[in-house]
């Protein structure tokens, strides 16, 4: 009954390890893969683009672009026939979905921009990555310990 | 009837393991709790893999149309040096300028280096990285204070 029950706690603690250890996702599967990487460019035309990188080769990006009505974003139609239009230029892409009550509209607009034409970009890690991986660190290592120890 | 160590453990460690179970959704609210959905701070874990062979591991700041802004820790050993250029300070190894200091460590040195996108065969994004050295310190650590209690 001891191993049986040794046996169990193991399997439980290589799931809450694994569940733990990171990933490794190619720059070109990001988006495919759910892992959330920001970035922030700022383009040679003077353009800024934020929001969540989806593909990166070092020929394109390939970037889920975030445009938001409270930040001066003009959001345009509905659903799929929605269009974006920023400083009276829309812009291009493929527009993945609008949220939220009109004047405080924030669309997703599916963008590729070649290397070539970025002056500078930023890469950012998720927030809610970045929050979590503290708490289950402090909260992993004593209990993995703790049972370690009632175990042993 | 006599109760041996081994069955009053059971229920303690139940008791260890319902409380994780219930902590698990209040650690996971906390971290969706951020306003927003990436941090400020630049900086994104990847391993690179260059043409020539050579591979690392760092935190991708940044990049332009040219290259990629990687830091990363280079071993100080005797052809590891920092020098004075231009009102910064600029490792060279080898007399080769690698790149701007970013943090001088006991056994190592942080250097933002850049690589051109066509040295760079491929980018790995590390995604969900919370388990690290400071978890098998907090195991080691919980592991002992149990034994302790116990033998007191």
């Amino acid at each position: 009954m001891r191993s049986s029950r040794v046996l169990c706690v193991s399997a439980l603690l290589l799931c809450l390890v694994s569940w733990g250890c990171a990933r490794r996702v190619p720059a070109a599967d990001l988006g495919a893969a759910g892992a959330e990487v920001g970035i922030r460019a700022t383009m040679k035309s003077g353009e800024t683009v934020a929001g969540r990188l989806l593909s990166m080769t070092g020929d394109l990006l390939v970037v889920e672009a975030i445009y938001e009505e409270a930040g001066g974003a003009e959001v345009v139609g509905r659903g799929s026939a929605a269009r974006v239009v920023v400083d009276g230029e829309p812009v291009t892409g493929i527009v993945l979905g609008v949220e939220g009550a009109r004047g405080a509209r924030v669309a997703r607009v599916e963008r590729e921009l070649p290397v070539a034409d970025v002056r500078s970009a930023t890469f950012h890690r998720s927030a809610r990555e970045a929050s979590l991986g503290p708490l289950a660190g402090l909260a992993l290592g004593p209990l993995l310990g703790s049972l370690l120890g009632l175990l042993l | 009837m006599h109760c041996s160590a081994e069955c009053s453990r059971g229920p303690r460690v139940i008791r260890l393991l319902l409380l994780v179970v219930m902590l698990t959704p209040t650690f996971s609210g906390c971290a969706v709790a951020p306003r927003a959905r990436f941090v400020d701070e630049a900086g994104v874990q990847v391993d690179v893999q260059l043409t020539d062979g050579e591979s690392l591991r760092g935190q991708l700041v940044s990049m332009d149309s040219d290259a990629l802004a990687i830091e990363h820790a280079l071993t100080k050993n005797e052809y590891t040096s920092v020098v004075r250029r231009g009102g910064e300070e600029v490792v060279v190894v080898a007399g080769r300028t690698v790149g701007p200091a970013v943090e001088a460590r006991e056994f190592d040195i942080v250097v933002r280096e850049r690589f051109r996108h066509r040295n760079v065969e491929e980018l790995r994004f590390a995604s969900r990285a919370y388990v690290g050295w400071g978890t098998l310190v907090a195991v080691g650590l919980s592991y002992a204070l149990i034994k302790v209690v116990e033998s007191d």
